[in-house]
């Protein structure tokens, strides 16, 4: 054999050695409604979106801010301005260079009222973004920073795919998607799977050959899938398939998500504006009758799981007691039939928005309708999809009442569902007390101050009642024992996909 | 964890019709060599453990420790039993809590935090209890401790009176405050390791490995007397005895690919010797297995012993192999997860770093063992100062 031929046949060695890696097959429960992360508001977006796309820095395996675009930087000594040297040999998906003006962009894109970004606040601190040199920026805060670092996570969006900062919910990027990550699109089919491909200019090395998303709504279905080896991953377990694929030793449980909980929300705008109407409606829902069937979980009494170290364990549940219930409806002008509360005319009847992919949110609803029933009240649920659900949740604020869930990182920060001025406050809760205490737990640096400062607002919050707090569930995801190296992150859980690898 | 379930269904199912030659007992007196055996082929050794203590061993299998080391009190077999799970479990809650302090002093320093009410008090009382020399080296990296003193505050004397006092009631005294101002809460850094230090786990162990029989290891990492023996020997923590038990497939993980296989190693070996048990044992005997789920709490014991010898060199595949031991369908502290279990995943949690999933994995020992609420509000403290800095992000599931 020439000697030249060796290195080559290697490499065709490793070339076939990759192209026989398998990609990574994961299940959501609807497609992403967009992949623009300007726009994210969903935990399905957010996770695709880890795979598409950079940060300027990200969390490493002990969530420590490390560059990931960033090739250096230097944090002015009065901690409010920070300069950026980014990669030199980062691409876009596209084949266009990294530059420093597509970070400007970004950021001035996110703060740009025309665009209402639901990531906004993410960039609040930087009141300027300039460019420096071709791959340089200099960053400005409002105040001093002790460590940017942490605040510099969101994703970076190629300037050259927009016209300006002036971006619109439905812009063509949603659905083609250019980033610098990982992976990159190769498809977003009409069934709502989208395929991504290895990033081959990636400068890191990628040992996952693809991840491909399959929107499967049915959460046994998707069990199944990943029992018979259809599936390689599935992100979020519902805590009745947990025994069966437990018992499974080709599949792995990871804690994930433990920092999300339940709620059904009440539109403030309506009835629910009276708080003795929202205090009745709470005390008509059974929540531990709710649960039970659903499986391992906990009931909350406010926006904190249990384990949070803002969860305010003196504050007690709102008992089940539909007498005191019925009794501040008949205050209100209501009288009851025998079957129904009636005003005007009309029977007391409420509408509730589900979305349709949420298995666990319809059995949930089909109780909660059982147990108003009982007690005089109509609820008229509607299952819609997440582009109606985000139109009238969202936007216009269609909606009586909602069943959804919360999800939120490590900080458990709940600002933006219930201050006054929360970009996610779509129930329309405004407290002055509650604001207060937001207010002041951002700026304290104290950690028991802000424990405590929390917790009061886990009190005032829970006293308010603008939503029916309702449970965290035992949260796991299953990951095949086919894939090497599978971390997961808390809250992302792609970040750190790219050292992944399927047998 | 009910992943041998299907095949004991087909071997008793198989005994039950006299259809599988294979499975018909062998000639021969029945071995028992480990607990597992032993319980199950002869269940007159498990009815007169059992009988000798029952509220005893009820508690010990529910992981309830507290309540086993009460109910063992005339018992010294099972007491020491009871009382060396329970250090397992204290041994994790004191590095934790020594971990949890370093981190906060460090930057409760770095960002400049205020000093005038008890944290300066700190750092004499966590010396007291060795608290510094207990960091991993690694970790510590000589780094210098931040507002190190040597002088013990006055409002700490009554608590160091209370080291040398009644292991009981320093138990009780753990989870309380040890300052308490209007802006300030200061924990007991030193109370886990003075609950160690007041109950030899060495001598403990010694004791054990010298009484053999049943009671010594039924419930334990350490499946055969020689396992107890040979191990004992020179392991002074009560947390990794049964790690390396002879009888057992070896173990040398030092990446994730390896410990999946060792895993499915020692997966094999129980399912074989779950096999030989079925095959040897009574009706009534397989029942209790199953109903027990005794192979699984084999298995979990020997995991969780296995995560702690990599937990200060190897944390995240520490954490790896307590999550393997974790069962996922029960949150709650009882004879599917034991305390130590939930001790060991929270430990491997926070020395990776990830400090807020280690507060929920503490989560269930809260109700388990009240007094691990000293190390919870460390940690707490610790996620919470970790995370000033971090933007949040929230989004619908």
């Amino acid at each position: 054999m020439p000697r030249l031929t060796l290195p080559i046949a290697f490499a065709a060695l490793a070339l076939t050695a990759s192209a026989l890696a398998a990609p990574l097959r994961y299940a959501e429960d609807a497609a992403p409604g967009t992949i623009n992360p300007l726009f994210t508001t969903s935990m399905t977006e957010a996770r695709v979106q880890e795979l598409l796309f950079d940060s300027l820095f990200t969390d490493n395996r002990s969530l420590v801010a490390t560059p990931e675009l960033v090739q250096s930087y230097q944090l002015a000594e009065d901690r409010q301005s920070m300069t950026i040297d980014l990669r030199n040999s980062v691409t876009w998906h596209d084949g266009h260079p990294l530059t420093a003006d597509d970070v400007v962009f970004t950021i001035m894109a996110m703060k740009d009222p025309a665009t209402a970004s639901t990531e906004a606040a993410r960039v609040s601190f930087i009141t300027a973004a300039e460019r420096t040199g071709p791959r340089s920026l200099r960053l400005t805060f409002a105040g001093p920073e002790l460590s940017p670092e942490d605040r510099l996570s969101f994703k970076i969006l190629p300037k050259h795919r927009f016209s300006g900062t002036a971006i619109q919910r439905g812009d063509a990027f949603r659905n083609n998607p250019v980033g610098t990550g990982p992976f990159k699109l190769s498809s977003f089919g009409a069934d709502g799977s989208i395929v991504l491909e290895r990033n081959a200019e990636y400068f890191a090395e990628v040992d996952l050959n693809g991840a491909t998303l399959r929107e499967v709504a049915d959460k046994s279905y998707q069990a199944k899938l990943l029992v018979y080896q259809s599936l390689e991953a599935l992100v979020r377990v519902i805590p009745r398939d947990l025994a069966t694929l437990e018992s499974d030793r080709g599949i792995e449980l990871y804690p994930y998500q433990t920092n999300s909980w339940w709620y059904l929300g009440m539109n403030h705008q309506g009835v629910w504006a009276d708080p003795e109407m929202r205090s009745a409606l709470t005390m008509m829902v059974n929540v531990d009758e709710l649960l039970r069937p659903i499986g391992t979980g906990d009931t909350v009494t406010g926006p904190f799981v249990r384990s949070s170290p803002f969860y305010n364990h003196d504050v007690r549940k709102v008992a089940h007691d539909p007498d005191t219930a019925r009794t501040i409806i008949a205050t209100k002008g209501y009288t009851f039939d025998g079957t129904h509360w009636m005003k005007d005319g009309q029977p007391l009847t409420f509408r509730l928005l589900v979305q349709d992919n949420q298995e666990v949110g319809q059995d949930v609803v089909i109780a909660i309708q059982g147990q108003l029933q009982r007690y005089g009240v109509t609820l008229e649920p509607e299952f819609i999809d997440e582009a109606a659900w985000k139109s009238r949740v969202w936007q216009s604020r269609d909606f009586d009442l909602v069943l959804s869930q919360w999800t939120f990182d490590r900080n458990e920060d709940i600002y933006e569902q219930f201050h006054s001025q929360g970009s996610r406050n779509f129930t329309g809760y405004a407290s002055d007390r509650t604001d207060a205490l937001l207010d002041e737990s951002r700026t304290t640096v104290d950690p028991q101050q802000k424990r405590s400062l929390l917790q009061q607002a886990h009190a005032s919050i829970s006293a308010d009642q603008p939503m029916v707090f309702l449970w965290t569930l035992n949260s796991y995801a299953a990951v095949s024992t086919r894939v090497r190296s599978a971390e997961v992150h808390p809250f992302y859980f792609f970040t750190w996909a790219q050292d992944w690898s399927v047998e | 964890m009910n992943r041998l379930l299907p095949l004991l269904a087909l071997v008793v199912g198989s005994q039950l019709l006299g259809c599988s030659e294979t499975l018909t007992s062998p000639e021969g007196p029945p071995d028992t060599s480990s607990w597992l055996a032993e319980a199950i082929i002869t269940p007159s050794a498990f009815e007169a453990l059992t009988a000798a203590n029952r509220d005893g061993w009820v508690a010990l299998h529910a992981s309830d420790l507290n309540t086993a080391v009460r109910a063992f009190e005339r018992d010294s077999t099972g007491q020491y039993r009871a009382r060396l799970a329970r250090q397992a479990v204290y041994t994790d809650l004191a590095a934790m809590t020594d971990l949890a302090v370093w981190r906060t002093l460090q930057v409760w320093q770095r960002r400049g935090l205020p000093t005038n009410d008890g944290i300066l008090g700190v750092v004499p009382l966590w010396r007291r209890c060795g608290g510094p020399q207990r960091l991993p080296t690694a970790l510590t990296d000589g780094a210098t401790i931040p507002f190190d003193g040597t002088t013990v505050p006055e409002w700490a004397n009554d608590r160091i009176d209370a080291y040398g006092g009644d292991v009981e009631a320093l138990r009780e005294l753990v989870a309380v405050p040890v300052l308490q101002t209007e802006t300030r809460i200061i924990r007991d850094p030193c109370g886990y390791a003075f609950l160690l230090a007041s109950d030899d786990p060495a001598a403990l162990i010694q004791t054990l490995s010298e009484a053999q029989g049943l009671a010594s290891r039924f419930l334990s990492a350490m499946p055969t007397a020689d396992d107890l023996t040979r191990e004992s020997v020179g392991i002074t923590l009560p947390g990794i005895l049964g790690a390396t038990s002879p009888s057992l497939p070896p173990f040398s993980a030092m990446d994730l690919t390896s410990m999946h296989a060792s895993v499915e190693a020692l997966d094999t070996a129980i399912d074989a010797e779950r096999l030989r048990i079925v095959q040897q044992a009574p009706l009534d005997g397989v029942s209790l297995l199953s109903e027990l789920a005794l192979a699984e709490r084999l298995r979990q014991e020997v995991l969780v012993a296995r995560s702690r010898t990599l937990m200060e060199a190897y944390p995240a595949l520490a954490g790896a192999l307590a999550d393997i031991a974790w069962d996922a369908t029960d949150r709650a502290i009882g004879p599917k997860n034991t305390a130590g279990a939930a001790s060991a995943r929270a430990r491997a949690l926070l020395q990776q770093g990830r400090t807020r999933e280690a507060l929920d994995a503490l989560e269930p020992l809260l109700t388990a063992m009240p007094e691990s609420a000293g190390a919870r509000e460390w940690v707490a403290d610790l996620a919470v100062l970790e995370s000033l800095d971090h933007v949040g992000d929230s989004k619908e599931e």
